[in-house]
């Protein structure tokens, strides 16, 4: 009997191996182009997403789907909102919270009371109804260190943190509560695992000693209160040195950028946590087919032996520009070399 | 502060520390010694520069360098009341944000800038590539520094470009922001004159184009 997509990515999350590497390309966008859609009535529209998912699984042959929609969406719970452009992702609009009062007054935002939270849920229980358990259905979520760059804009919160850090303090703890019920509510909906975005955790980004005294038992806290399967990714920022800490927070997964060794946090993580990575969207949208063949067997080759990795693109979301015969190169060299067991050898 | 280290490296552990009272320390123990140098070429700038470099080669984060810039910044105006000395009379120069409602990295390089003496004019945050080139033409600007966070957003520059030519305007565009620096590429993609990969480098990088002596 075949081995199911389901089946090959809970290996992976158990540290073990399957028939072969399990990946996804979070193909947020490509759908709406798939469909002739503008992404603006591709994200309005939860039929839609649900149709473009399928399409692009019948596409690529990947190992899940995503019910999650884009990032702007999360700062629409905090009063911002989605700018929709024809060709790429929604921008989110001016930082809702500029005000000190308003934080000071701000309270933990309801997600299903969101318009676009809901649609995503929405997609979620949809896909969940259409696939079972045979194709895992993924989603996502910004970390609470990560989203003030929503609601403030990144100037405006390094600036709070220099002098009003209290606020800033009092905003994580709400972030912490609303990351908890967004988690819990796609739970809900039929997701089966959540990576939650912070690349405020990176050491490229934010002070390592921040991170450690605030950043971690606050990610910790969110891990704990969320009901099922988180893995944590800093979206293409550098882990470097704070892997270490992101291992001790018991996340079942942990991404790292194509800036990391992949192979080094490879033996990190081996029999620990499963790692998730290995792909860069921003070169893939100039790859050609052997390009996108040698990019994945390096990343298979690096962190594939003994089971435990999931490839994919390491920001979340795949560029517009990125060519869907490029998506389809890399599943197909997924296909062709990611079988296991997988030996160390390099390509 | 620790006593032996020169001026510029205190100054660097202070601003790493946003301390501005250990900032202030070491300007006014540097006034003390009386040098006659000047307190920003001499210590602020390459205190920056410095951090600037520990930034690029991975050793700082974003958050580091921005405080410290603030911290120079106010330091500049609310406690030493002078004046940087301005360079020579320059070229018009001018800065925007495309599309994006993160200004982190333009306030960085408009700080970088106006420490090592360029007048720089902020323009906020442009929507429109082609209103922007066309506002470069109308003010007759030399180098127009165009930053952006979103990689949708950092090929929009190409229409800037392609805008100036169509005009014939001599300005020449300078790029910053993530995807710049993680796609290397990019900046020759979309017809950029130049890129800077850390905001303390943007004045050098204006020297060379605008062929003024630092």
């Amino acid at each position: 009997m075949s081995v199911t997509a389901g089946e090959r990515l809970g290996a992976a999350l158990a540290c073990r191996e399957a028939d072969r590497v399990p990946f996804f390309l979070p193909v947020t966008l490509h759908p709406a182009k798939h469909l002739g859609l503008t992404p603006e009535a591709y994200f309005r529209e939860p039929a839609a997403v649900v149709e473009g998912q399928l399409r692009m699984l019948d596409l690529l042959g990947h190992d899940a789907v995503t019910s999650f929609l884009h990032v702007s969406a999360e700062a629409e719970a905090f009063g911002g909102e989605s700018r929709f452009v024809a060709d790429g992702p929604p921008n989110a609009g001016a930082p809702p919270l500029a005000e000190a009062a308003q934080l000071e007054r701000l309270t933990v935002p309801d997600p299903l009371a969101v318009p676009a939270l809901a649609r995503s849920l929405a997609v979620a229980r949809e896909l969940k109804a259409r696939l079972g358990d045979r194709v895992p259905v993924l989603s996502g979520l910004t970390g609470p260190l990560s989203l003030p760059v929503l609601q403030l804009g990144f100037e405006r919160y390094l600036d709070l943190l220099m002098d009003a850090p209290q606020l800033v303090q009092r905003l994580w703890r709400i972030n912490e509560a609303f990351c908890i019920a967004w988690g819990n509510a796609q739970l809900a909906a039929g997701v089966a695992a959540l990576v939650i975005f912070e690349p405020l955790a990176s050491p490229a980004l934010m002070a390592p000693e921040r991170v450690r005294g605030h950043g971690l038992p606050a990610l910790r806290r969110v891990r704990e209160g969320i009901r099922g399967t988180t893995l944590l990714t800093t979206a293409s920022t550098p882990v470097g040195s704070a892997l270490a800490g992101f291992l001790e927070l018991g996340f079942d997964g942990v991404g790292v950028s194509c800036a990391d060794s992949l192979a080094d946090a490879k033996a990190r993580c081996q029999g620990r946590t499963a790692l998730l990575g290995g792909l860069d969207g921003l070169a893939m949208a100039h790859w050609t087919p052997a390009e996108a063949e040698a990019a994945v067997r390096g990343a298979l080759a690096a962190a594939g032996p003994g089971g435990g990795f999931i490839l994919t693109e390491h920001h979340g979301e795949i560029p517009w520009t990125v060519p869907e015969a490029t998506l389809q190169a890399v599943a197909e060299a997924v296909r062709r070399w990611g079988r296991q067991p997988i030996s160390g050898a390099e390509p | 502060m620790k006593m032996g280290m020169v001026p510029s490296r205190q100054a660097e552990q202070a601003l790493l520390d946003v301390d501005i009272t250990a900032l202030r320390a070491v300007l006014a123990q540097f006034h003390l010694v009386g040098s006659g140098l000047d307190p920003f070429e001499t210590v602020l700038t390459p205190a920056l520069e410095s951090i600037g470099r520990s930034w690029e080669a991975g050793e700082l984060a974003l958050a580091q360098v921005y405080m410290a810039s603030r911290l120079a910044e106010r330091l500049i105006e609310e406690d030493l009341g002078v004046q940087i000395p301005l360079r020579r009379p320059h070229p018009p120069i001018a800065m925007a944000v495309l599309e994006d409602y993160h200004l982190l990295g333009k306030r960085l390089v408009l700080a970088s800038a106006r420490l090592a003496g360029w007048t720089v004019a902020d323009w906020g945050v442009a929507s429109d590539p082609q209103e922007l080139a066309r506002r470069a033409h109308r003010e007759q600007v030399a180098v127009l520094m165009v930053s952006t966070l979103m990689e949708r957003s950092a090929r929009r520059v190409a229409g800037v470009v392609e805008t100036l030519r169509a005009l014939g305007a001599d300005t020449r565009v300078v790029v910053g922001g993530a995807p710049f620096r993680l796609d290397p590429s990019l900046c020759a993609q979309v017809g950029a004159a130049g890129t800077a990969a850390t905001a303390s480098a943007v004045p050098a990088l204006l020297s060379g184009m605008l062929a003024v002596a630092p």
